[in-house]
């Protein structure tokens, strides 16, 4: 195979943190819609923004998982030269995984959630969805939340809620949660309570 | 008015100034060149390159200069240099056999293959101070090198000979694919592998592992070493470049090798045997690398089915206070402004007081009532 | 801004494992997350770990304030906020108001802080149970297991001997109902404010490698039991400068014979009070 893979990052360095502090501000207030600051070439079904969430967060250091829906050659190229983020097979050990479509990350107990010693041993998954909105949808409580919130999530069917709610009595183990949908995302890391 | 706390940077910038003056000292006296430092005082380079943990004269000797001869103080300037550095390769394992020796002994045989070779060493100096270096014209005589400084001249090591009986424990194959630990890359926790350490010895304070070795020998942790095989010299670094896929030499380094054996009478699991405590130092340092081996092997008591009983033995003791970087940060650290929590002790400690006054002062009224 | 070194210091694969340390931290309120803590050039013990991640979080668009004991001119914070002009090219400010991002030592400031900023803190020995069970093998398990009875019958014999809980700084606290957290040395006074901040709360470790977070509007109590509420202290006095009477003090020994006047030890909220006045 012959080919010169998509462009990642224009300024490595000031992107990266810029993408960081977007990530940052959606995990500290789950449900809240962030705008990505900048975007990336990625080949699809990775895509810009999921790529520029990608190349801020992992590396060498960090084993990757990709769902079936998202493992093309050129996804997994351009992830290599790019990040150098090793691509793994057993989802048990990743670090990060991502997925085209939330169900493709089921049974979520698959994935690490840490362990009693070290909870933040465990994934976080990142996952691309049909749209995000405020105001509307799940009804959201927990730390980063005044009283409530609201978040829409279009394409997400109710057992991958229903699998993540299951995970919520192993707190302080679980796994994190980084949605995307175009240049928006939202996350919910374990501990906000869902209510559908 | 009050002004105590204002002026900081001012003051900041006049303490440099005055730094840099006490560095100096006399304008009289001729500077010291790097060169000086690294070939005149080439022990003190040797620890900072070990326990700064860089290989680099130049450096090193530049540290020192900057630090006033501060040692540790050096240190933390290579190793806050050292930090930022990206890590290009890893290399081979060294080969210490194929070491050019310049100095070699072991206390646990009168002769052996390859032979004692003294080398420069203070050992049998008598420890009278030489007035004759006072002066500067000092031009020591010329020394044929001994036949050991040849790496063609074989000196197998002291333990490979002993494990050849099998007397000694053989050190544990480790998995050659697996990635090399690396505290400085990953947060220790514990219990942490024999490799891991080593690399925390090796980096340790000397005087720390020079006091802990020594409280073996006094009975906390006593492990009955003998020195197998102590050896300075000179060996190759390699490294496998993946385009090539065979390994290339990338320089020399001087290091230090101290390999203790130690009687062990045997536990329920392990047969008596000899086993081994391991040092291996950058630079000169036959103190360091002795206390060093001996420390390893008082931390592989758990491994050995021994009772973790002494300062020495416990890994998370030995390890989380041997780096003097570490310590001297938090020691001095001290002197920094902690008068906010000052005063909330001096606000706790009044209360304190007057409430002891007024019970005891009850007390009394209650006894005048009686 | 120096050459030689990347933004803000640090290189970008450091950044990012401490990006990835923060963001556990802030999924797990109260958990220390171990991170690989780097050399810095400032000494272990004087910061390192609130640089580390400061370091990691700062922008170019950031306004960086630093405080040690509640002052943006103590030495230790003049030298911290040099270090961040110099390596990030960053805007300074001394106005809590007006910072984005702000790295202390001992204290939160006085003037309530909004959401988006972040407060930072510099942690030396980031264990709670530290000063009860000396080894991290065993207060790990204690932390697994949300096994806290030696903290509470430490409180407790402190109230047998005297009468009350006998600390007035790095007070320990509960976040979230789950872990119980070191707050840094800050005086008690302090702890109130951070329970339910609207302000992301991060703190770094650097010796002791540890980086651990409370996210905004998270429950932050401090441990005290139903017959002994936690209280925080007071003085008699008002503050001599601006005369505020809700606001931490500072005790200054002002000559031999030992007088002394209080003034608050948060220098930008006594100034701004002190302008308001004239």
């Amino acid at each position: 195979m012959n080919f010169v893979p998509a462009p990642g990052f224009a300024d490595p360095v000031m992107d990266a943190t810029a993408m960081f502090r977007a990530v940052l501000a959606a995990m500290a207030h789950p449900g809240r819609v962030v705008d990505l600051p900048v975007a990336t070439q990625a080949p699809l079904p990775l895509g810009g923004g999921l790529g520029a969430l990608l190349l801020a967060l992992a590396d060498r250091e960090t084993p990757l998982w990709l769902a079936p829906d998202m493992a093309s050659a050129d996804v997994t190229a351009w992830i290599g030269f790019h990040a150098g983020a090793s691509v793994i097979q057993d989802r048990g050990q990743a670090v990060f995984a991502l997925a085209d479509k939330a169900e493709a990350l089921l049974p979520l107990d698959a994935f690490s959630v840490g362990m009693p010693e070290y909870p933040d041993r465990s994934a976080t998954l990142i996952v691309k969805v049909a749209s995000l909105g405020e105001g509307t949808g799940l009804l959201l409580r927990g730390p980063g939340i005044a009283e409530t919130a609201r978040l829409e999530v279009g394409g997400v069917p109710k057992i991958f809620w229903q699998a993540r709610d299951e995970l919520s009595p192993l707190y302080p183990l679980g796994i994190d949660l980084i949605l995307c949908a175009g240049a928006k995302i939202a996350a919910l890391p374990r501990t906000t309570m869902v209510e559908i | 008015m009050y002004v105590a706390v204002k002026g900081g940077e001012a003051a900041i910038d006049a303490a440099h100034k005055l730094l840099a003056l006490a560095r100096r000292g006399s304008a009289d006296v001729a500077e010291l060149s790097l060169d000086q430092i690294s070939e005149q005082l080439g022990l003190a380079v040797d620890r900072v390159m070990a326990e700064g943990s860089l290989y680099d004269k130049r450096l090193a000797a530049l540290a020192i200069k900057q630090a006033r001869g501060d040692l540790v103080e050096a240190i933390f300037l290579l190793r806050a240099f050292r930090t930022t550095l990206p890590r290009l390769a890893e290399s081979e394992p060294l080969n210490t056999a194929n070491m050019a020796v310049h100095r070699r002994i072991s206390a646990a045989f009168k002769d052996l293959p390859g032979g004692q070779i003294l080398g420069p060493t203070f050992d049998y100096t008598h420890r009278l101070l030489d007035f004759a270096l006072a002066e500067t014209e000092n031009q020591p005589e010329a020394v044929a090198p001994p036949a050991s400084a040849d790496a063609n001249v074989p000196m197998p090591h002291v333990a490979s000979l002993l494990h050849q009986e099998g007397l000694i424990q053989p050190e544990a194959a480790e998995d050659e694919t697996a990635p090399v630990a690396d505290l400085t890359r990953d947060p220790l926790s514990f219990p942490a592998s024999r490799s891991l350490r080593l690399q925390n010895l090796a980096r340790g304070d000397e005087g720390f592992l020079l006091a802990l070795g020594y409280s073996t020998q006094r009975g906390f942790g006593n492990n009955h070493p003998f020195a197998g095989e102590i050896r300075i010299g000179a060996v190759e670094v390699e490294i496998v470049p993946e385009e090539l896929g065979f390994p290339i030499a990338i320089g020399t380094i001087t290091i230090t090798e101290c390999e203790m054996i130690n009687q062990f009478k045997g536990s329920k699991d392990v047969a008596p045997m000899f086993t081994r405590g391991y040092g291996l130092v950058f630079g000169e340092s036959e103190r360091k690398a002795m206390a060093m081996a001996l420390v390893d092997r008082a931390l592989r008591a758990s491994e050995l089915g021994e009772e973790v009983i002494a300062p020495a033995q416990d890994e998370e003791f030995v390890m989380m206070h041997s780096d003097n970087v570490e310590a001297m940060g938090f020691v001095q650290h001290l002197k920094l402004p902690h008068y906010v929590d000052f005063q909330g002790e001096l606000v706790m400690v009044r209360e304190l007081r007057a409430e002891r006054e007024k019970s005891l002062q009850s007390q009394k009224e209650e006894k005048s009532h009686v | 801004m120096s050459k030689g070194y990347n933004f803000a210091y640090l290189d970008e694969q450091t950044k990012r494992m401490i990006r990835r340390a923060i963001l556990k931290g802030v999924a797990i309120p109260g958990y220390q997350v171990p991170f690989a803590s780097r050399e810095m050039p400032l000494p272990y013990g004087w910061g390192t770990g609130g640089i580390q991640v400061t370091a990691s979080v700062i922008g170019p668009n950031d306004v960086l304030k630093v405080i040690d004991q509640g002052a943006d001119d103590t030495t230790n914070a003049v030298s911290i906020r040099r270090f961040f002009a110099r390596t990030a090219g960053v805007k300074t400010t001394e106005r809590t108001s007006e910072a984005s991002l702000i790295q202390t030592r001992h204290r939160i400031p006085e003037q309530p802080l909004k959401e988006g900023q972040i407060l930072v803190y510099q942690v030396p020995i980031p264990e709670p149970l530290r000063w009860m069970e000396p080894r991290e093998t065993e207060t790990r398990k204690m932390h697994a297991l949300a096994e806290y009875g030696v903290m509470h019958v430490k409180l407790y014999e402190d109230i047998a001997r005297f009468g009350r809980i006998a600390s007035s700084y790095n007070y320990p606290v509960l976040v979230h109902g789950r872990y119980v957290m070191a707050p840094s040395p800050i005086p008690k006074f302090d702890n109130p404010k951070m329970d339910r901040m609207p302000a992301l709360q991060l703190f770094g470790a650097g010796r002791e490698k540890r980086i651990y977070a409370v996210p905004p509007y998270t429950s932050v109590k401090s441990l005290d039991f139903e017959d002994h509420p936690f209280e925080v202290q007071r003085w008699d006095k008002p503050c001599e400068l601006c005369g505020a009477s809700d606001t931490y003090l500072d005790e200054v020994i002002t000559d031999d014979q030992g007088a002394r006047m209080f003034v608050c030890s948060d220098s930008d909220a006594c100034q701004e009070r002190q302008k308001g006045a004239a």
